[in-house]
């Protein structure tokens, strides 16, 4: 045998090997020719340098003097700590303290009324912990009726709302 | 020992194929780890290499000379890719599953490393010693 015919007989084994390879991807049902694209990566938060500086969409505002118009329409959320809230809160205001509100919201049923707007004030004049608790309830509750008090306890207690203690009694701001 | 080559290699292959055949997707996923290869060509790659292991062993188990030497040629290139393909790897420093005999679950997965390195040589080996066996002796003059 020489290196020939050696070469040939090589050659065509590869060539009918590989002929044979294509065609049992052709007749294979549901296999495209090329594989669809990878999914893209996750994004993951603070990567993208442009994604970290984009602000966050902030969430409506709504003055001290609207909320004691509306006060019977709405829901109110203390995003400040429970010790602070215990010393007094807006009446009726519900504790959800925003260093817990990511376990609360995903350990627990909200104990919120979904039915009226909900309205979340802090102690920060820009209503940090305010927006972060409502951008977090407005992602688990999926609705859109979320607000911030503009100015937070602050700007209430400064155009006289009350107040009231753990206990329940009202008290003056 | 010839016999016995021919028929490790030849079992070896097939073992390799069949899984690989099997599982055309998955181990189209191999082939991508190894970041050597265009996208386009995976799947075609991925249903062609076992083809070619299967064609191959069966030339080499054949017990015809001619056939013999053809499929360890082929083995051999082939052999040959695996072996410039894993240390490409190794130098590369990437760390994965080495998809030899299809897609294995996490626990049995094989690194591609130096063992992977040397059973293929020692493949080559098997595929040397079956060619060699068929040489043709050149009748004295």
């Amino acid at each position: 045998m020489t290196l020939l015919a050696l070469a040939r007989d090589s050659a065509l084994l590869g060539v009918a090997a590989a002929l044979l390879g294509v065609a049992s991807l052709a007749i294979r049902p549901g296999v495209p020719w090329t594989p669809p694209p990878p999914p893209p990566e996750p994004a993951v938060c603070g990567a993208d340098d442009d994604f970290a500086m984009a602000p966050e969409p902030e969430l409506r505002r709504l003055g001290a003097d609207e909320l004691r118009a509306r006060m019977a329409q709405v829901v109110l959320v203390d995003a400040r700590s429970a010790e602070a809230f215990g010393m007094g809160h807006l009446p009726g205001a519900h504790s959800l303290p925003a260093a817990d509100i990511d376990a609360i919201v995903s350990s627990e049923s909200l104990p919120l009324p979904t039915d009226r707007d909900i309205v979340v004030y802090c102690d920060h004049e820009g209503g940090l912990d305010a927006q972060y608790v409502g951008r977090v309830l407005d992602a688990a509750l999926g609705c859109d009726r979320i607000y911030v008090l503009d100015g937070g306890i602050g700007a209430w207690t400064a155009a006289d709302g009350p107040l009231e203690v753990t206990t329940g009694e009202p008290r003056s701001g | 020992m010839v016999w016995a080559a021919r028929l490790a290699v030849g079992a070896t292959y097939v073992a390799a194929a069949v899984p690989k055949a099997g599982d055309l997707v998955g181990f189209a996923e191999d082939i991508r780890n190894y970041q050597s290869f265009p996208e386009w060509s995976l799947y075609v790659l991925a249903a062609v290499v076992p083809m070619v292991e299967l064609v191959g062993a069966a030339a080499l188990l054949s017990g015809r000379t001619r056939w013999v030497r053809a499929g360890a040629v082929v083995l051999g290139a082939l052999t040959v890719a695996f072996i410039a393909l894993i240390a490409s790897v190794m130098v590369r420093g990437i760390d994965l599953d080495c998809g030899c005999f299809g897609k294995q679950t996490e626990t049995e997965a094989e690194a591609v490393g130096w063992p992977t390195l040397l059973r293929d040589v020692a493949l080559l080996g098997g595929i040397g010693v079956a060619m060699l066996s068929t040489r043709v002796r050149t009748p004295p003059v």
